[in-house]
């Protein structure tokens, strides 16, 4: 990159939530398959919630309601999307025209694409990573 | 821009340790592959700053996260990554007594990615205020993924947590993740 696409984007990080969107798109697209041997996850988050009880309490009746959770969480995920891909637009949008516009329309596209493939539950060699700042929990 | 060997040097020693202390080798395979298709195409990072910032790092404070659930570790040990940023930026890892123990390592590649960053900005064309700016960044963004990892295991520790929240449905529990 060069400097004027660096200072560029450290403007685009310190005067738009980017990193925060993404990191919330990417946490729901991770936890859409429900995993209850998981410690902690959204599935479980919103199972507890909804019956009443402690993550502790809630983890072993989850198990038994996996479709259910899954069907919540694909709502949730559909509900969701729509204004998260919106500011993610919004913020390509308002960069196009400077230095680091192709850039970030690329890294937009291409974090998209990752999206989506972690939301469909596809793994890469049987694995889910997580990347930091927008990763959750490190799925093994 | 390309940082000095001696920040080099501390990655590339903290990737080794990082990597054989947390996950399997076919984990690595992914979380290469996957930092690749993220940000190769667009950024072109050095490809050693980039696996030391968006994977090593990341895996290195997840799993001492884990630790906290599986082995009991104090979170609040765990929350100085964040909070002591100006300690982490003077651990240069070459204590040789400390170079296996995790919790060290993190802070090692903390401190190298804090001082070069600076460094490179500051060498660079762009205005003072870029590194400073970088810093600040930088600094939010840690302590965010620790806080979220934190919030994690805290929830799973207090009995009351739900109850304080008065959640009731499916959907308000996914706000608190």
């Amino acid at each position: 990159m060069k400097g004027d696409q660096v200072s560029e984007l450290i403007r685009v990080l310190q005067h738009t939530d980017l990193l925060h969107t993404l990191s919330v798109r990417f946490r729901l697209a991770y936890d859409l398959n429900f995993d209850p041997d998981e410690a902690i996850n959204a599935g479980l988050m919103g199972f507890a919630a909804m019956t009443g009880t402690t993550l502790r309490e809630a983890r072993p009746q989850a198990g038994k309601h996996v479709d259910m959770i899954n069907s919540k969480l694909r709502r949730e995920w559909d509900r969701r999307s729509g204004p998260l891909i919106e500011r993610l637009e919004r913020i390509d949008k308002q960069y196009k025209e400077t230095a680091i516009g192709p850039l970030l329309s690329q890294f937009v596209q291409s974090s998209d694409q990752i999206v989506q493939t972690i939301s469909r539950g596809s793994t890469i060699h049987g694995c889910r990573p997580t990347i930091a700042p927008c990763g959750a929990r490190s799925k093994r | 821009m390309q940082p000095h060997e001696a920040a080099r040097r501390a990655l590339r020693e903290s990737e080794s340790v990082i990597r054989q202390l947390t996950r399997d080798r076919g984990y690595w395979v992914a979380a290469d592959e996957l930092s690749n298709m993220w940000f190769g195409n667009s950024f072109r990072p050095d490809p050693l700053v980039l696996r030391a910032v968006t994977i090593n790092l990341g895996c290195a404070i997840d799993t001492l996260y884990e630790r906290c659930e599986e082995e009991g570790l104090d979170p609040d040990r765990i929350r100085s990554l964040g909070d002591e940023l100006s300690m982490a930026t003077r651990c240069t890892g070459k204590d040789a007594d400390s170079r296996r123990d995790l919790l060290y390592i993190t802070k090692a590649i903390i401190g190298a990615i804090s001082r070069e960053g600076r460094a490179l900005l500051g060498r660079s064309n762009n205005s003072s205020d870029a590194a400073e700016t970088w810093s600040v960044l930088w600094r939010k963004v840690l302590l965010e993924h620790n806080r979220q990892q934190e919030c994690s295991v805290k929830m799973l520790q207090d009995q009351h947590l739900l109850g304080r929240y008065a959640l009731e449905s499916f959907s308000e529990g996914l706000a608190l993740i």
